[in-house]
């Protein structure tokens, strides 16, 4: 380019400031024809140019206002503390919002935390669901189990957030133990229940005065008595029920104790003598259905029949 | 102990690296001015977006101080990234178009409106030399801007441009021949031209 290559060596600007054309040597003027078409166009040039310089020179400077330098110089010194700089790190003034890597941290970290929560809720879910109704299935079907148990005396509970095969039926052990004891150690058993205290009491003294009136017979030779131990024994297995009194049921703690099949006979000595002889059948309500029975014999006196008629009327 | 005003402008770059804010008010001082007189010559003399780029600049420098390649000179260095802003802001007004921006039509009012007697007015020549150089290229405006009213050398546009030093010296005469036909009516010193040449004649 022929401009390039001559402007290289020689100044053009220099000459266009400095001289007009005429004032321009012959090796200055005639690098200047290089580049100008006329001597009017040079000095055309030359004016502009200085006009130009001396609009430059006279133009007014842009105002700056001083709170620019004191933001600056503020931001200059935070950026010399740790904390300034990693502030000025995390939350860069020339970025949007979103690029600041402070804000990106706190966006990432709080997505984490709600998804860690989620998670955590999700696995609680199903446990807290199942329990519920865990809750609902035992209180509905308790009274049901209650019903169809009642007999058997145990309680079967279903947990029912299980599957069906997987179910386990809960069996809740009776309270009531079967007690196989000897006749002595059963009546003292029977004696510990509350409702029968009294009667046993009352029983027991009649029997002590009975025997002590028979034994006192038996000394003197008296034939209006007899042994009722040996006559209860021997109808044992003939004995004639004839009235079939209610029931009773008498509990003592987990021991569920039927007093029934009463039966009252009548027998007739020879001094005509009236001899009330109680059977108590004792029916022990077992778990498993079964019955075992307890007899028991008592005897009381002729005597003592007032008494007895109100323990039955108590009972 | 040393003045800041005596060191070099590299030395306060290197100091401003190691976090030195009176070496940064040194830097400042020295070229704010300097930095809002050609955003504003280059920013469609808006003298607050001159005043935010100025700004915008020296938070980069202290931001980013480390971007700076202390063997290169600082001040060509400096006006190379204003160059850099300036070529941004004007792609971005170029994506909107029509913008307050566009002064093609004001300047055609303006040409009809002037008047031959008001061209050896200063103010006039002044106002339509801005207008011209609105209408410049941005590469033809930034050389033109820097070398005469930054009053930068040859040298130092060539490297705050990247360019060699004949490439800056064709562009701004070229520069200047397309602004002499556009202000030949206006230019006061042509109207002392033209009265030497009528007196000699």
């Amino acid at each position: 380019m022929k401009e390039d290559n001559s402007i290289q060596n020689i100044d053009i600007e220099e000459l266009l400031l400095s001289k007009d054309y005429d004032s321009l040597t012959m090796e200055e003027r005639s690098f200047a024809d290089t580049q100008v078409d006329s001597p009017q166009e040079y000095s055309e040039l030359r004016a502009t140019l200085l006009s130009i310089k001396q609009v430059s020179s006279d133009e007014e400077n842009v105002l700056i206002p001083h709170r620019i330098k004191d933001e600056l110089i503020q931001k200059m010194e935070s950026e010399t503390t740790f904390f300034g700089g990693i502030a000025a790190f995390l939350f860069p003034k020339d970025v949007p919002l979103f690029r600041k890597p402070g804000l990106q941290f706190a966006s990432i970290a709080m997505l984490l935390l709600l998804v860690v929560n989620i998670g955590i809720s999700i696995t609680d879910r199903p446990n807290a669901e199942l329990a519920v109704n865990n809750i609902k299935q035992q209180e509905r079907q308790l009274p049901l189990i209650e019903e169809e148990k009642k007999e058997e005396g145990f309680y079967d509970i279903e947990i029912n957030n299980q599957e069906p095969e997987e179910r386990k039926e809960v069996i809740a052990k009776p309270e009531v133990q079967l007690i196989e004891m000897d006749d002595e150690v059963f009546q003292v058993e029977v004696e510990k229940v509350a409702p029968a205290n009294s009667l046993q009491v009352l029983e027991k003294e009649s029997n002590t005065k009975f025997k002590k009136e028979v034994a006192d017979a038996k000394s003197a030779g008296s034939p209006a008595y007899f042994d009722t131990k040996d006559i209860t024994s021997y109808l044992e297995e003939d004995i004639v029920v004839t009235k079939l009194t209610d029931s009773v049921v008498v509990t003592n703690f987990n021991q569920s104790v039927a007093m029934a099949d009463v039966a009252t006979t009548r027998m007739r000595t020879n001094e005509s003598t009236t001899v009330l002889m109680e059977s108590v059948t004792l029916d022990n309500i077992s778990t498993n259905g079964s019955k075992k029975k307890f007899k028991s014999a008592s005897k009381s006196l002729k005597e003592n029949e007032e008494l007895i008629d109100f323990l039955f009327v108590a009972m | 102990m040393r003045k800041y005003t005596s060191y070099s402008d590299n030395e306060l770059m290197q100091l401003v690296v190691d976090k030195d804010s009176r070496a940064f008010s040194e830097l400042y001082d020295r070229y704010s001015q300097m930095l809002a007189n050609y955003f504003f010559k280059m920013l469609w003399q808006d003298e607050e977006k001159a005043q935010d780029f100025m700004q915008d600049l020296f938070t980069k420098i202290i931001e980013k101080p480390h971007l700076f390649d202390l063997k290169r000179n600082f001040k060509t260095w400096m006006f190379s990234v204003a160059n850099n802003m300036c070529k941004n802001e004007y792609r971005k007004q170029s994506i909107r178009k029509n913008t307050s921006y566009d002064m093609d039509e004001g300047y055609q009012i303006k040409d009809n409106q002037a008047s031959a007697l008001d061209s050896l007015q200063d103010s006039l020549f002044s106002e339509k030399l801005t207008q011209e150089l609105e209408l410049l290229d941005e590469k033809q405006k930034s050389t033109f801007v820097m070398r005469y009213f930054q009053d930068m050398s040859i040298k130092e546009i060539a490297q705050a441009l990247d360019l060699s030093e004949g490439t800056v010296k064709s562009r701004l005469f070229y520069t200047l021949k397309k602004l002499t036909v556009s202000l030949k009516d206006f230019a006061p010193q042509m109207a002392k031209v033209l009265l030497l040449l009528i007196g000699l004649n």
